[in-house]
């Protein structure tokens, strides 16, 4: 189940490898603590943000992101993940024989990033497929009910809920509906 | 029914529209039958054969796939689009194929979604039978 009620900030840790992403990167930092009749100075040790490259093989060829953490391990849901889109990848113009174009990585990055967001230790990890603009989706298909994420070319990333059982079925942005897209794959895993 | 007047209703609603599926957007059942993903129907314009100029042309459905031998074949009907809303136009000039058509509209995930749970194989994916 989700523990989260809602993401308060959101950090960009997934980035294509020729693009830079924001991180913490110092290890130590002065900082005042104490009021002025007391005064000294007070080092604190901040975790030391690292930078992990994954690599992807697709049709042969590499195509690298970056990974940014504390803990130089990438989360239990980024190897099927990551593997699913090296299987899936759209590779060339044309993959789905009707002038799909290739996937986008800018498009992937933004992806694992909700993703990022989102997955809690015991989700289950979606499939990733390639959307013809060159945008990706993440689904889960759990005894007849369906859950989509989709970051397309255009417009915001979206989800898409389905629970024929409940008479459900749910299509919005995520961006202000985090908590409930997360309560939703957690219900699914 | 399509009220676009773009909609050609001399597609008939039981027409079917034939679609190829290429193998990395298949979503694999637990019993190893391997079904559409729904990004297969989120063109804005799906590209689609149909059949019943197939038929006029003699041509077998199985055509669609001529040039293609790693995708399967898909069907939906004319009238699952069109519950939609989205018009069905014909697309035949060269050098497109001659019963080529097009399901106009940017794609909803209901749409998509629905699509998936309508479809029905022509050419079916091989079953993965040597699952975990």
């Amino acid at each position: 189940m989700a523990t989260r009620a809602q993401a308060i900030y959101r950090t960009d840790v997934f980035a294509p490898q020729d693009q830079l992403v924001v991180t913490t990167s110092g290890s130590m930092q002065r900082a005042d603590v104490f009021a002025s009749r007391d005064r000294r100075a007070a080092v604190i040790t901040l975790p030391v943000s690292q930078r992990l490259t994954v690599q992807l093989s697709v049709d042969g060829d590499p195509v690298a992101f970056t990974y940014t953490s504390v803990d130089n391990r990438l989360p239990h849901w980024a190897g099927p993940v990551l593997q699913s889109l090296s299987d899936r990848w759209g590779a060339t113009v044309g993959w789905d024989s009707y002038g799909a174009q290739p996937t986008n990585p800018q498009l992937v990055a933004k992806l694992l990033n909700i993703l990022s967001e989102l997955m809690q230790p015991t989700y289950l990890p979606p499939q990733i497929t390639p959307l013809a603009d060159g945008g990706v989706q993440a689904e889960w298909h759990v005894l007849g009910r369906d859950l989509e994420l989709v970051v397309a070319a255009d417009g915001h990333p979206t989800y898409y809920y389905f629970d024929p059982g409940a008479g459900a079925e749910e299509e919005a942005e995520i961006d202000p509906n985090y908590a409930r897209v997360q309560a939703l794959i957690g219900d699914l895993s | 029914m399509a009220n676009d007047p773009r909609d050609d209703s001399s597609i008939l609603s039981e027409d079917r529209l034939l679609r190829r599926v290429p193998p990395n957007q298949l979503f694999t059942e637990p019993d190893g039958s391997q079904r559409p993903t729904s990004a297969v129907f989120r063109h804005d314009e799906l590209s689609v054969n149909i059949e019943s100029l197939m038929v006029e042309q003699h041509r077998r459905p199985e055509d669609a796939l001529t040039g293609f031998p790693g995708d399967s074949l898909t069907a939906i009907t004319a009238g699952d689009v069109r519950a939609f809303g989205y018009p069905i136009v014909k697309d035949i000039d060269p050098p497109n194929d001659p019963a080529h058509g097009l399901v106009l509209g940017k794609k909803t995930s209901s749409f998509a979604n629905a699509m998936v749970r309508a479809h029905r194989w022509i050419v079916a994916p091989a079953k993965i039978e040597d699952l975990g």
